[in-house]
C-alpha cells in the first residue's frame, strides 16, 4: 500500500468509512503489537497480553477518529502511538492496583519464579522499549508545556527530578500549602490533557 | 433552602485541601509511610478531592518512574 493509498483511506475514514478506518488500522496492527508488547514487557512482564492492549486502542481510535487532525500516515502513527501508549500507562496502573505490587520490581523484570525469558530481553526489545519510553517522555514533557510556569515548575522538580516539597517552597518562594496547590492543580491538568490525547 | 458556598468558603475549603495535602507530601518527602485511608477517614469532607489527588499522585508517581 503506497502513501497515496493511506492517504486516501484517511480521507475516507474522515467522511464516516468504516472500512476504510479498519483497513489502516489492520495495517499497523503487527507494529502496534510488537510496541505494546515491548512496553508491557518492561512494566508488567507480559501479565496482560498485547493483543488486547492493541485491540482496546484500535476501538478507541475507532471511536474517537473525528479527533485526529491529521492527514499523512505519519500523522495517522503518530496519534495511534499515544493511543497505545496511554492504554499501557493506564492498563500498568490498574494491574498495579488490583495485584498490589511494586512497580519497582515490575520494572527490573524479576518473576517471582523464575528468570525473564532470554527473547523477551532480546537487544531489539531493549532498543524498541527505549525508543517507545523516549516517545512517551517526549509526549510528557510537551504536554507540560502547555501548563502555566508554576505548575509546571513544581509537578516537574517533584516528580521528575525527586525535589522535595520543602525545597521547591524555597525554590519557587511559596509555602509548602502553596507548592501543593500548585502541584495538586499541575497533576490534574496534565492527567486531563493526556488522558483528551489519548482519546479518554 | 440549603446555604450558597461563598467565594471564601470556597477558598478556605480549598486552602484546606492544599494544606492536608502539603502535610502529606511532606511526611511522604521524610520517608514516612502514610496511611491514606486514615487521612480520608479524618477528614470526611474533603475525602473526594483527597481522593483525587490520591489518584493523580499515583499517575504521575507512575509516569516519572517510566520515562527516567
Amino acid at each position: 500500500m503506497g502513501s497515496d493509498e493511506v492517504r486516501e483511506l484517511i480521507l475516507r475514514a474522515r467522511r464516516g468509512d468504516h472500512g476504510a478506518l479498519g483497513k489502516l488500522l489492520e495495517r499497523y496492527r503487527r507494529y502496534f503489537h510488537s510496541m505494546a508488547r515491548d512496553e508491557l514487557d518492561s512494566r508488567l512482564n507480559r501479565r496482560i497480553d498485547a493483543s488486547d492492549i492493541v485491540q482496546e486502542s484500535f476501538l478507541d481510535a475507532q471511536r474517537g477518529f473525528a479527533k485526529f487532525e491529521g492527514a499523512e500516515e505519519d500523522d495517522l502513527i503518530h496519534w495511534l502511538r499515544r493511543v497505545v501508549l496511554h492504554n499501557v500507562i493506564e492498563q500498568a496502573r490498574h494491574h498495579k492496583g488490583a495485584q498490589k505490587r511494586s512497580l519497582d520490581r515490575e520494572i527490573t523484570g524479576t518473576r517471582s519464579g523464575g528468570h525473564r525469558d532470554s527473547t523477551i530481553a532480546s537487544e531489539e526489545s531493549s532498543v524498541g522499549s527505549r525508543m517507545v519510553r523516549r516517545e512517551e517522555s517526549d509526549i510528557l514533557f510537551q504536554t507540560m508545556e502547555a501548563l502555566p510556569v508554576a505548575q509546571r515548575e513544581a509537578v516537574r522538580l517533584h516528580y521528575l527530578d525527586g525535589w522535595a516539597v520543602r525545597q521547591i517552597a524555597e525554590y519557587l518562594d511559596r509555602t509548602e500549602v502553596g507548592v501543593a496547590g500548585l502541584i495538586k492543580r499541575g497533576v490534574r491538568s496534565l492527567r486531563q490533557s493526556l488522558s483528551e490525547e489519548g482519546n479518554h | 433552602m440549603p446555604r450558597r458556598r461563598s467565594g471564601d468558603d470556597e477558598n478556605a475549603k480549598e486552602e484546606l485541601i492544599n494544606s492536608l495535602i502539603a502535610g502529606y507530601l511532606v511526611r511522604r518527602d521524610e520517608g514516612e509511610t502514610i496511611d491514606r485511608e486514615k487521612i480520608l477517614a479524618e477528614h470526611p469532607h474533603e475525602a473526594e478531592a483527597l481522593l483525587e489527588f490520591f489518584d493523580d499522585d499515583d499517575f504521575m508517581n507512575d509516569l516519572g518512574k517510566s520515562v527516567q
